[in-house]
């Protein structure tokens, strides 16, 4: 399903049924999930758009509420000055992104993963998270490509103590997100403190056979310039 | 400091030293013409800068408004600067000024507090546009934090304008200014009801519902043995954005999952106990069975046809209260 189609198109398989067909002067999306909705919606364009359909960063479902995803995990201990590299699933939503004159729209997002909120810090001043709760891993492990992805989590203890670590949360504006064999991010954190710790994406793929997915949060790319989120209320 | 030298010079010059008027000299003049352009100048700095700064907070008209006052005020003090250099007596005019300063003051006394109220409030922040908040008895939507009154509406449309010193005085509280927030419903069930299989399905239910935040978690337990039920304490938090939608659609979704389940919310209900004269007293007899109980209510909660009037025979008349004439 992930790739890039010209319209009109069709994909098919047993979960999903994607369309883009030309109806007179108009093109019609449909979406059909079996046992689902089906989502119709109208283009109009010449025809010479591109549509790409990959995974976005998970943090639009069921409503953009926030852009930070949260993972939770089973408590790990890290030594002192310690770096050690973990792999996290994380929920996957699937984009139908239109292009036309060099601007792109979401026509479409859709997910098969079950979707959760959670809070971040205090109510006061903490922030709103997609919540995924993850088993850890030791390598890449095999998933469902179009449910979950593979979230390659290096974690440097900065501090001279034991880090206990159960959770990680990442700001959807920086997410580097490829696809292959599965769905990969690499990210990046760093334990400052005993209570605040920083969380950077790595814009690599897991492989050489990997593609970059089209982002839909955009951000200024000043390459001297790293977008992270502090992790002031605790890991 | 040669310029100055050189400034000083030129104004001492016989030419701007000799008296034009009275004892007014050229040179005094063009000082005062000098110190206006000078004020002119500082005004439209200062302005336009603050012009700028509030740009993206204050609404256009209300911008206007300010900068034209900080431009005429700076313009002002630059002539009340200048104006030594004329001879103009203003002790005169001091006095008629101070009287009419004091009739505009009083007069306009809740302006200016309405202002400065206004200012405290783009800069404290605390409410924003969109946002639910009450505001003493009023709960409205703000819709425009303005210099003088802040406007909104009520939840029945209703437009409602309160003045900003009100606002700045008065406690408001406003429902979406935190990131997330708690709501809590009641459920009551029969006493026949397994309480903790109830407890399993209202938190499976809050589990399964994506705005009902994971942390903080739900709090779901038996509050109370009640009357007619037993009650059950349902707590969860939502984002401030979304929680009304969920606080609507929650308490449908419970109990419809509790009767699903076989689970009913208890009517209120009363058992009656009755001792016979001609049995023993000491042994009460049930009327009714439990489950009769409902049986009885619902038959008594039907709605009832009036009563059929009799037909009476002619030689009795149906008494139907006191005439008007009785009453006298």
């Amino acid at each position: 399903m992930y790739g890039r189609y010209e319209i009109p198109f069709e994909y098919s398989d047993d979960t999903i049924n994607l369309s883009i067909t030309e109806d007179g002067d108009f093109f019609r999306y449909i979406r059909k999930i079996p046992g689902g909705e089906t989502i119709l919606k109208t283009l109009l364009t010449t025809g010479s758009a591109v549509v790409a359909v990959n995974p976005i960063e998970p943090v639009n479902l069921p409503k953009k509420v926030t852009h930070y995803l949260e993972i939770e995990f089973t408590p790990i201990l890290i030594e002192p000055e310690g770096i050690k590299i973990i792999y996290l699933l994380f929920p996957i939503e699937i984009g139908v992104i239109v292009f036309g004159n060099k601007k792109m729209e979401a026509v479409d997002t859709f997910s098969f993963c079950p979707q959760k909120y959670s809070l971040y810090g205090p109510s006061g001043g903490g922030v709103i998270t997609k919540y995924f709760a993850s088993d850890i891993y030791s390598s890449p492990p095999e998933t469902d490509r179009y449910c979950t992805g593979v979230l390659r989590l290096e974690i440097q203890n900065k501090t001279p103590e034991w880090a206990n670590i159960s959770k990680t949360v990442l700001d959807g504006y920086s997410m580097k997100i490829y696809f292959g064999p599965y769905v990969s991010m690499l990210a990046c954190m760093k334990i400052l403190t005993p209570t605040t710790a920083e969380t950077e994406f790595i814009r690599n793929p897991a492989a050489s056979d990997f593609q970059k997915a089209v982002e839909i949060y955009h951000t200024l790319n000043i390459p001297s310039i790293k977008r992270t989120y502090l992790m002031e209320w605790g890991y | 400091m040669s310029d100055i030298i050189n400034t000083s010079i030129i104004f001492e010059s016989s030419i701007f030293a000799a008296p034009v008027y009275g004892e007014t000299t050229l040179g005094n003049i063009l000082w005062f013409i000098i110190i206006l352009i000078l004020a002119v100048i500082i005004a439209k700095i200062i302005s336009l800068n603050l012009s700028r700064f509030l740009k993206d907070r204050v609404r256009k008209n209300d911008l206007n408004l300010i900068t034209k006052a900080i431009y005429w005020g700076i313009f002002f003090i630059g002539f009340l600067i200048a104006l030594p250099n004329l001879p103009v007596d203003l002790s005169g005019l001091l006095v008629a000024g101070g009287v009419f300063g004091i009739i505009i003051g009083f007069a306009a006394q809740s302006v200016v507090s309405n202002l400065i109220s206004g200012i405290f409030l783009i800069f404290e922040q605390p409410l924003k546009i969109g946002d639910n908040v009450l505001i003493e008895d009023t709960l409205i939507i703000v819709e425009d934090i303005r210099i003088f009154s802040t406007i909104g509406k009520t939840f029945e449309g209703i437009y409602v304008r309160i003045p900003n010193e009100k606002i700045f005085t008065t406690t408001i509280t406003n429902y979406v200014a935190n990131t997330a927030r708690r709501f809590e419903y009641d459920v009551e069930i029969r006493y026949q009801d397994d309480a903790s299989r109830a407890i399993q399905i209202i938190e499976a239910l809050i589990e399964n519902e994506p705005f009902c935040l994971k942390n903080p978690g739900p709090s779901v337990f038996v509050d109370e043995l009640a009357a007619d039920g037993v009650m059950i304490k349902t707590r969860m938090w939502a984002p401030s954005e979304v929680w009304w939608d969920i606080r609507t659609t929650m308490l449908w979704k419970i109990k419809c999952a509790l009767e699903e389940d076989g689970m009913e919310i208890p009517f209120p209900q009363r058992t009656l106990w009755l001792n016979p004269d001609d049995e023993d007293p000491s042994t009460p007899k049930l009327i009714h069975k439990k489950d009769h109980v409902a049986e009885v209510r619902m038959h008594t909660c039907k709605p009832q046809h009036p009563a059929q009037e009799k037909n009476l025979p002619n030689s009795i008349i149906a008494y139907n209260g006191p005439d008007e004439s009785d009453k006298d």
